[in-house]
């Protein structure tokens, strides 16, 4: 490999800092989409906006009949505009957001805490160990919260907007399953990897 | 975490360097390991030797294994 290539592949100062930036930005601006925006929205009053999945052969508005209060609107998707919607509505249609930021959040502090102990030359620590199972076991924790949470928001729309609620149908994406479940496995599998470095560096330690 | 395992090993290296008039600092030239390390080994808190030390350290002190280490009786 040739030393211009070593050198950018190489984690200097620089690069920790940057790291550090970017993980806590895209934590902020996940709290923001996901969470403070809908909560301003709520405090503004502003009606309850929010997708519904349908079956795609009974494609297009029309062909679906809103309850009162509620209006629908075909975009290629089934949209959703709940005027005075309840708290328990609000709170239902905030819950993913609260999940994904708390994930993300959960997620970004052991990484730059893992990334603090790279740093100082200590990678193979117990602690680090810890760490990085803590994040498989998130990420496996996430799998399974956030398709659970927006399902029942769906839910809500689908009740609150649809006159039959049959209309509306619950898609899983696998993918993001698999995703997940392979992430949390690598993670899994690097924590075992670690764990075995924290024994080789506890045998090197004291050794002359 | 791994278990701390026991041992009995002592190490003679003060005794030895006493005798020779020579210290850490000299012998840790001499062998090219550093103060540090030689002091872990003299303060009896090694867990390990590797052979390279120790055929470095019998070969300027002018001694066998044997006289570096001995078993504590129990």
């Amino acid at each position: 490999m040739n030393a211009t290539l070593t050198k950018l592949l190489t984690f200097d100062r620089v690069d920790h800092w940057g790291v550090r930036i970017l993980v806590w930005l895209t934590v902020a601006g996940t709290a923001f989409v996901t969470v403070v925006r809908p909560l301003l929205h709520w405090a503004w009053g502003n009606p309850l906006v929010g997708e519904i999945n349908v079956d795609p052969a009974r494609a297009g508005a029309p062909s679906f009949e809103a309850r009162d209060g509620a209006t629908l609107t075909w975009s290629g998707e089934l949209w959703v505009e709940l005027a005075s919607p309840t708290a328990i509505d609000r709170l239902t249609a905030l819950a993913p957001g609260v999940v994904l930021t708390t994930v993300v959040a959960v997620l970004a502090h052991l990484v730059l805490a893992l990334m603090r102990g790279v740093e100082v030359g200590r990678p193979f620590s117990a602690t680090n160990v810890r760490r990085l199972r803590l994040i498989a076991a998130t990420l496996l924790g996430s799998m399974v919260l956030m398709p659970v949470t927006n399902a029942l928001r769906e839910a809500m729309y689908a009740s609150s907007a649809l006159v039959d609620v049959e209309d509306a149908m619950l898609i899983l994406s696998p993918l993001s399953f698999l995703t997940l479940g392979i992430a949390a496995l690598v993670v899994a599998a690097l924590a075992e990897a670690f764990s075995r470095g924290s024994r080789l560096e506890h045998d090197v330690d004291g050794l002359v | 975490m791994p278990v701390e395992e026991p041992h009995r090993i002592i190490c003679h290296l003060d005794e030895l360097l006493a005798a020779r008039g020579m210290t850490v600092t000299a012998l840790a030239d001499a062998i090219g390991v550093t103060n540090v390390n030689l002091s872990v080994l003299k303060n009896q808190r090694a867990k390990a030797i590797r052979f390279s030390t120790l055929t470095a350290i019998c070969d300027v002190l002018q001694c066998q294994p044997g006289d570096l280490f001995s078993t504590q009786p129990l």
